[in-house]
C-alpha cells in the first residue's frame, strides 16, 4: 500500500548576501512550488518571519533579531512592538499641530456670516467683535501650530 | 485492518493506491508585508499608464481547473481634488503576463474619496478560476493605473497583498 503524504510548507525568504527576509510568506502543499516561488538571489527558510525585526545571519543560517535603519531622527525603536515609532514629543506636536489646522478651517468657516453682515452694515460692532475674535484665535492658533 | 463501526460491526480499510498523485489537489498561498506603489505621473493633455504586478505565485498544473484568489488594501492619492485624473486604477488576476478576465476592480471612482487628508484604505478581494494547459504557471495580482487630461501624480499602493492558487483535482 502506498502513502501519500500532504505536506504544508510554510517558509519565507531571505537575501543570500545580505540576510534580509523580503517579506513574502508562502504556503504550499507542494515541496516543488518552494523552489518554483524563491525569488533570484533569495533562499527559503522553514517558518514565516517578521522582514521588519528579524534577519538571517548568512555566516550560521541562524535568524536573528534585526533593527532596520530609523525611517527619521525623530523616530525611537520600539522594544516591545519591535518597530520604529514616532518619539512621544514629535507624535504630541504632530497631533497638536493637526488639531489647531482641524480648529482653524472650523473658525475660517465660521468666518462668513460676520462678514456678510459686516458688508450688508459696515457698522455693525457686534458683526466686528465676532470677526475679531476669530481672527485672534486663529493668531493664536498659528503660533501653537508652528512653535 | 479495519474501523469499528458500531457495537458489533468491523469495516475493512480500503487500500487507497487508487487515490493516486493524480487525484490530489496542491495549494501555494503568497502573503506579502509591504506596500507595492503604483505611480502614474501624467503629462498635461496626454494619456499615459503603468502596470505592475503585486504579488505572485507560481504553481506546476497538471491540466485540471484552477482557483484563484486575491485580496490586497489599496490606497489611491493623488489625482488632484475634487475632480479625478484617474482614468482607470483597476487589479485583475493575470496568468502569464495577461489577463484571465472574468473578475476585475476599478477604483477610479474612489479616488480622493471622502476629501480628506487621509485617503481611506480599500481592502479588495477577487476570486476566479481558470483552466490553464498542464505546465507551469504564474498566477499574479495585478495592478494597472491610468490617467490623462491634467498634470498629476495618480498613485495606487497595495499594501498586505495575497494570494491563493489552487489546482483542483479529485
Amino acid at each position: 500500500m502506498s502513502v501519500r503524504h500532504t505536506v504544508h510548507c510554510a517558509v519565507s525568504f531571505y537575501h543570500r548576501e545580505t540576510g534580509l527576509f523580503n517579506g513574502n510568506h508562502l504556503i504550499a502543499s507542494d515541496d516543488a512550488a518552494v523552489k518554483l516561488n524563491t525569488p533570484l538571489d533569495h533562499i527559503a527558510i522553514d517558518g514565516h518571519y517578521d522582514h521588519l525585526s528579524k534577519k538571517v545571519d548568512v555566516e550560521s543560517g541562524q535568524v536573528v533579531d534585526y533593527q532596520p535603519a530609523p525611517p527619521s531622527a525623530e523616530h525611537e525603536w520600539n522594544t516591545s512592538t519591535r518597530r520604529w515609532q514616532l518619539r512621544a514629543a514629535v507624535a504630541e506636536c504632530q497631533q497638536r499641530h493637526a488639531a489647531a489646522l482641524a480648529r482653524i478651517a472650523a473658525l475660517e468657516a465660521a468666518q462668513h456670516r460676520p462678514m456678510r453682515e459686516l458688508a450688508v452694515n459696515s457698522q455693525s460692532v457686534e458683526a466686528r467683535k465676532r470677526l475679531e475674535a476669530i481672527e485672534s484665535e486663529i493668531a493664536s492658533l498659528r503660533a501653537s501650530a508652528y512653535s | 485492518m479495519s474501523v469499528n463501526y458500531g457495537p458489533t460491526t468491523n469495516l475493512a480499510v480500503q487500500d487507497t493506491s487508487q487515490i493516486g498523485p493524480n487525484a490530489v489537489s496542491q495549494m501555494i498561498s503568497n502573503y506579502g508585508f509591504f506596500t507595492v506603489s503604483v505611480n502614474n505621473n501624467i503629462t498635461q493633455g496626454s494619456g499615459s499608464s503603468t502596470d505592475v504586478d503585486v504579488i505572485t505565485a507560481h504553481i506546476t498544473t497538471a491540466g485540471f481547473p484552477v482557483a484563484i484568489d486575491v485580496s490586497s488594501t489599496v490606497t489611491l492619492t493623488g489625482g488632484g481634488v475634487p475632480a479625478s485624473s484617474f482614468t482607470a486604477c483597476t487589479l485583475e488576476v493575470w496568468m502569464d503576463g495577461a489577463s484571465i478576465g472574468s473578475t476585475k476592480w476599478d477604483g477610479k471612482n474612489l479616488a480622493n474619496y471622502g476629501g480628506g487628508s487621509t485617503p481611506p484604505a480599500i481592502p479588495v478581494t477577487l476570486s476566479a478560476t481558470n483552466t490553464p494547459g498542464a505546465g507551469v504557471h504564474a498566477y499574479s495580482l495585478h495592478a494597472h493605473v491610468s490617467g490623462a487630461g491634467s498634470v498629476w501624480s495618480c498613485t495606487m499602493a497595495c499594501d498586505a497583498s495575497f494570494i491563493k492558487v489552487r489546482e483542483i483535482r479529485k
